[in-house]
């Protein structure tokens, strides 16, 4: 179970990822298809190309004309200044550094949500469920809502707006399922 | 979802994922020894790795130190080490931090997707980004010739990209703002007259050892360079005594022992009867005059007719207090700090000849080379480096934009409005690409509305920049650049009175996909074909650079990142040279003779406002550095929007109160964002103020957006100067809206039949 749970993050986790060669493709459209069926969240066929996805990914991710947009790092929702490297960063940083990780190859700061998603992945691989069962109430589920809340309200391009649901979802029935797996 | 449901439903979801690779390894890795020591638990900046480096906020370059705990940059601080500031910086130094870590930053590379200016964007690759903009330089150069190419640059890292334009073979690798839209006429009248550029990035003042100073406009206080505030400040309590001549009432003005609301141009006017006043009173300095001037029989035969009564109604000032303040002046000579002030632009006509102006006067009171004077820099010694740019035999054209304009011009670059103006035209030539690096050309040259036409017309146009301001939206693709906070640059060298040399390194790694300025420089050159940048990296020139000094960059550091040197600043007047041809001031400019100038400046009145207008300045905010700053939370907490500055006997006759948000109108027709009024005895009747900077149009700012109002997009009035082709800020007007009515604005100071009145252009269509 753990194991597929983590396959899911991972699949999030390459979802939120710049639209490239791996994450904007038939198979990859299926796999997403697949799991937003099994978290009953509906949706049509995925079918989008690499230059939509690229134009929506950077107006609500990276700089929008409208200046209204959903920056994917925590800090930005767990600090009062709203700026990136504060509060989230150095929280998740140090749960990374509990589970003896630390990010390293992205040039993102370390709270980027595909970072983030990638270490629930990491953690629910090697079964370390009282650390993120811990990750997830005190960190993840504090800063997520706020995102996808934000990001709902812009009324963003339908295929990120079903990776944040299914997101939402993931987390919430990830962290029940640890609760129960840990209590 | 239950979880049986999840396992039951899991099956097809299973074979999905399972054939999709994922999971990427690179993502985390082990913890590393090296990175595992988190930094002490302490409250705040203690226990912080300090770094030094070199501010960037305004283009003074404090010395600081950034304070960086578990890889976040958490303090900026001064130097200790540095003779200049200390451990001081100013709110801006201090609020780099922010611009560090703004969620609004330029992160990746983007390929516009929109039309020019809409700001829609795809991130693309560094690779794809290089390429394009490669391709585009030699496509444009192949199709146009190499002059198609022009360049827009500000600040010491931009330089490196101007070396590709360079050795393209354009003329206009140099168009920079900074000289066309701001300092050229000073820079350029004080070059001449004492043969060292006594004003540009900065003023040779000594303001902390003078008896007496003199500023017109200037506003230390309001604009603040740390070791310049720092040295107003120290003469001031040693006793200086200060004259401010300005229309509102500055910062400065306020520690003023005589302040003179002076009538908005015609500055001249006073300094020509003032230097008329002292040379027939004999309150000159004869002995520094005649011994180390040359000109001054022309000078005093051009400015007879210049008396105090003469200029007493044109400057709309007693002849009593301009009196008072010859007196106070010429009495503390030579101990007298004429600032030579730095944004000069202001109406055109007259710019080069009002610091001319200055700069004769200074040398009338023999105030140069001696204790509170202008004075001599002191060389700081480093290593040449040459990046080896081999530069294609220079192809004239028939009409050169940097020399056919204006005779002194090519001094400094390109004038910045006639490549504007061969963009609309295809005259003298057509320019057909423009790369920008370091300044937001909207909110810097005068009319912004020709400069966005002109873009429309452009083949390609990039720039390399750090927050998405009005310049990166109107962009192909934009680059992103390392903020100073993240990348080296070359040594700098401070050669004022406390000289000193130190290095601008990165405190923290970059952030997002960001790349310092010489490797984008460097990548742009390979990609294009150019022979460049022959080092592989800054820390190869830094060395050779530093080795010039005796040092290495491992020396340096342990030095704390900083060397002093005593200063060389004041001459023996047996010793007493300039660095102009003969070693003389020239109170009389030759070489503008022979370019039909006048030698001697003359006042040139600027037109006075329409009937209902008021004239509009602007000025500077202790917090905020040119547009440059305004989406910082710090600052923009501190001051987040600006406030037009209106005469209160004016306020009460159109019934506009303190406080009250309007728009203005200007003499074309164009309006502003909403701007809350300032009522104040502060400023003079025909003329308002507001800080420059705000009013931002692009909404990717999310700080900065429709705060406040740009002044910069209400100059679309302008005039080049004829010296050297610097636009004019200060020759556009404006009357209020409110509620959607206009309001005309009465006229308290009428102009004297001496100055005409502006008169609007028919063909100017305004948008509202
Ligand atoms: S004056 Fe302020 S902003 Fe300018 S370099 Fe110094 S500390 Fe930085």
């Amino acid at each position: 179970m753990n194991k597929e749970l983590a396959k899911i993050s991972y699949l999030l986790a390459q979802g939120f990822s710049y639209p490239g060669q791996n994450n904007c493709n038939k198979t990859f459209f299926e796999a997403v298809k697949e799991v937003a069926n099994a978290f009953e969240v509906p949706c049509g066929s995925i079918s989008f190309s690499k230059d939509e996805l690229c134009q929506a990914y950077t107006q609500l991710f990276i700089n929008e004309p409208q200046g209204r947009w959903a920056p994917p790092f925590s800090s930005v929702y767990l600090s009062a200044q709203g700026l990136l490297m504060d509060k989230g960063r150095e929280q998740a940083v140090k749960f990374y550094k509990e589970a003896g990780l630390e990010p390293g190859r992205l040039t993102e700061p370390e709270d980027f949500l595909v970072t983030e998603l990638h270490f629930v992945a990491e953690l629910l691989d090697s079964d370390n469920l009282g650390l993120l069962s811990r990750f997830l109430q005190q960190h993840m589920l504090k800063w997520f809502p706020c995102f996808y809340r934000r990001l709902k309200a812009l009324k963003p391009h339908p295929y990120y707006l079903l990776l944040a649901d299914l997101t939402s979802r993931f987390l919430d029935t990830t962290y029940q399922e640890v609760i129960d797996e840990t209590t | 979802m239950k979880r049986r449901n999840f396992l039951k439903l899991s099956a097809s979801a299973c074979a999905a994922l399972a054939a999709l690779q994922l999971g990427d390894k690179d993502i985390f890795r082990p913890v590393q020894a090296r990175s595992a020591a988190e930094a002490p638990k302490l409250p705040g900046s203690l226990g912080a790795k300090e770094i030094t480096s070199v501010c960037e906020m305004c283009f003074w370059r404090c010395p600081i130190v950034g304070k960086v705990k578990n890889g976040r940059l958490v303090k900026i601080e001064g130097n200790p080490k540095s003779p200049a500031n200390g451990t001081r910086v100013c709110a801006r130094g201090n609020s780099g931090v922010q611009l560090l870590y703004d969620p609004d930053r330029i992160k990746y590379p983007l390929k516009r997707t929109g039309s020019r200016g809409e700001g829609k964007w795809a991130r693309i690759s560094w690779d794809e980004a290089l390429d394009e903009v490669a391709h585009n330089l030699k496509e444009t150069k192949r199709k146009y010739g190499p002059h198609a190419l022009a360049f827009f640059d500000h600040g010491a890292s931009a330089e490196f990209m101007r070396d590709i334009f360079k050795t393209l073979g354009s003329e206009n690798y140099t168009n920079e703002p900074a000289f066309f839209q701001c300092v050229g006429p000073a820079a350029l009248a004080y070059l001449m007259t004492y043969g060292y550029v006594t004003t540009g990035t900065r003023q040779y003042i000594d303001m902390k050892n003078a008896k007496a100073m003199l500023f017109i406009g200037t506003h230390i206080g309001e604009n603040v360079h740390v070791s310049h505030v720092r040295e107003f400040i120290e003469g001031l309590q040693n006793g200086a005594k200060l004259v401010v001549v300005d229309p509102r009432y500055s910062a400065s003005a306020a520690k003023a022992d005589i302040y003179l609301p002076i009538r908005p141009g015609t500055d001249t006017a006073l300094l020509l009867a003032w230097m008329n006043f002292i040379i027939s009173e004999g309150l000159y300095n004869k002995e520094f005059v005649e011994k180390h001037c040359t000109g001054f029989d022309e000078l005093k035969k051009a400015v007879k007719k210049y008396t105090l009564q003469w200029a007493s109604p044109i400057c709309d000032l007693p002849v009593r207090d301009m009196k008072k303040a010859i007196l106070l002046l010429a009495g503390n000579s030579p101990h007298v700090a004429v600032h030579p002030g730095r944004h000069s632009t202001w109406y055109g006509r007259g710019d080069t000849g009002r610091h001319q102006a200055l700069a004769i006067l200074a040398a009338l009171f023999g105030a140069v080379g001696v204790e509170g004077g202008l004075y001599f820099p002191t060389h700081v010694k480093k290593g040449h480096i040459s990046f080896g740019c081999v530069e294609e035999e220079p192809e004239t054209p028939a009409k050169s934009i940097s020399e056919d304009y204006y005779p002194f011009a090519s001094t400094f670059g390109s004038p910045t409005s006639k490549i504007i103006e061969a963009t609309l035209t295809g005259k003298p030539y057509p320019v057909k690409l423009w790369g920008i690096n370091g300044v937001n050309i909207l909110q810097t040259i005068s009319n912004p509305y020709h400069t966005m036409e002109a873009i429309k017309k452009l083949d390609f146009i990039f720039c390399e920049e750090i927050l998405p301001t009005e310049t990166a939206i109107w962009s192909d693709i934009v680059l992103p650049g390392a903020t100073y906070l993240e990348r080296y640059d070359t040594v700098y060298t401070f050669d004022l009175l406390t000289p000193y040399l130190t290095v601008r390194q990165p405190v923290v790694k970059p952030m997002f996909e960001v790349k310092s300025s010489f490797w984008i420089a460097r990548e742009l050159a390979k990609r294009t074909g150019l022979k460049c940048f022959n080092y592989n990296n800054e820390v190869e020139f830094i060395e050779e650079e530093l080795k010039g000094a005796g040092l290495t960059l491992k020396e340096l550091n342990q030095k704390g990142g900083i060397v002093s040197y005593k200063a060389n600043p004041y001459r023996d007047p047996k010793e007493f040279k300039v660095a102009t041809e003969d070693g003389k001031v020239q109170l009389a400019v030759e070489d503008f003779a022979d370019e039909d100038l006048d030698p001697v400046p003359k006042f040139v009145p600027t037109p006075a406002p329409p009937k209902g207008y008021v004239r509009l300045v602007y000025g500077r905010s202790p917090v905020h550095t040119f547009s440059r700053t305004m989406n910082n939370k710090w600052l923009h907490n501190e001051a987040p929007e600006n406030l037009l500055w209106l005469n209160d006997k004016v306020a009460k006759k159109v019934n506009i109160k303190d406080g009250e948000e309007v728009v203005l109108e200007n003499q074309d027709g164009y309006r502003s964002w909403p701007i809350k009024i300032k009522v104040t005895p502060g400023i003079r009747p025909d003329t308002a103020y507001m800080v420059h900077g705000f009013g931002s149009r692009s909404k990717q700012l999310s700080k900065a957006y429709k705060q406040g109002a740009s002044d910069q997009f209400l100059v679309t009035e302008y005039e080049d100067d004829p010296f050297m082709g610097a636009s004019s800020h200060r020759t556009n007007f404006i009357r209020i809206v409110k509620a959607g009515k206009v309001i005309n604005l009465p006229e308290l100071c009428p102009p004297p039949k001496d100055i005409p009145r502006f008169v609007p252009q028919k063909n100017r269509t305004g948008g509202k």
